[in-house]
C-alpha cells in the first residue's frame, strides 16, 4: 500500500530492499526520510536514509538500494 | 571549481544557474565542486542524485512543475529558484521544525508558491548544508 510521507507531503513512501544485508526498508523519494518497520510509517519515527545506511558501513545512496519497482510516485 | 556553464551535465545549464535573477546578484549562483555536485554562493550544497537519477538540483526543479495532488509548485521563475533557496537559508527568520532537526522553514514575506504559499521549506541531509528537498509551503 502506498504511503503519502509523513515526513514532508510531498512524496511517496517506496518500498526497497539493502542490497548488501537483504534487509527491508521504506523511504521516501522526495526527502529521503527512511524507516526500518513499514508497519510504523510515521512522522516521528523516521530517519534521514544515509544516516540509516551510513550507520551500516554502506554509501548512504539510493545505490544501496533495490527500490520496489510497484510503487512510487 | 568552476562556475556552472554550459558544459555541466543534467538540469543545471537547463536552468540557467549563472547569477540568477535580479533581487540579489550575490546569491543563486552555483559552482561546481564535484561530480553531480555543487555549491551555492549562499552556501547550499546539491550532491548527489535521487533515486530516479537527477542531480539535486533537478530533484529540487521538479517543484516547478505541476506534479499532482499535494504536490507543491514555486511560482517563481526557474532561474530564481536557487536564488530562492540562498535567500531562505541565509534569512534570519529560518527555524527549524520541529522533531525535525534537519528541516527548516523559512517565511518569505511574499508569495512563492502557486497555491499561495508564503514560506520554503528545506530538507537537509543531517549536519550538513546538502539540500535534499525544498519546496513552497504555506506559514502558519
Amino acid at each position: 500500500m502506498k504511503i503519502w510521507c509523513p515526513r514532508c507531503n510531498q512524496g511517496w513512501v517506496t518500498g526497497a530492499q539493502i542490497k548488501s544485508t537483504n534487509e527491508r526498508v521504506s523511504v521516501c523519494e522526495e526527502c529521503e526520510a527512511a524507516w526500518a518497520n513499514e508497519k510504523s510509517i510515521n512522522f516521528e519515527t523516521f530517519v534521514d536514509m544515509s544516516t540509516m545506511l551510513k550507520a551500516k558501513g554502506l554509501s548512504g545512496n539510493w545505490s544501496d538500494l533495490l527500490v520496489d519497482k510497484e510503487q512510487g510516485s | 571549481m568552476r562556475v556552472a556553464d554550459q558544459a555541466d551535465p543534467g538540469y543545471v545549464e537547463a536552468y540557467g544557474m549563472l547569477g540568477g535573477g535580479s533581487a540579489s546578484k550575490s546569491l543563486g549562483k552555483l559552482t561546481k565542486i564535484g561530480p553531480d555536485a555543487w555549491q551555492s554562493t549562499g552556501g547550499l550544497k546539491y550532491v548527489g542524485l535521487d533515486n530516479n537519477g537527477l542531480n539535486r538540483v533537478g530533484h529540487v526543479m521538479r517543484h516547478t512543475v505541476p506534479g499532482g495532488t499535494g504536490f507543491s509548485v514555486f511560482s517563481v521563475p526557474r532561474n530564481q529558484v536557487i536564488e530562492l533557496l540562498d535567500e531562505a537559508y541565509l534569512s534570519p527568520s529560518r527555524r527549524p521544525v520541529p522533531g525535525d532537526p534537519a528541516a527548516f522553514i523559512t517565511p518569505m514575506g511574499r508569495t512563492i508558491g502557486t497555491s499561495g504559499e508564503n514560506a520554503v521549506r528545506l530538507i537537509l541531509r543531517p549536519g550538513t548544508t546538502e539540500v535534499i528537498s525544498a519546496y513552497p509551503v504555506n506559514y502558519p
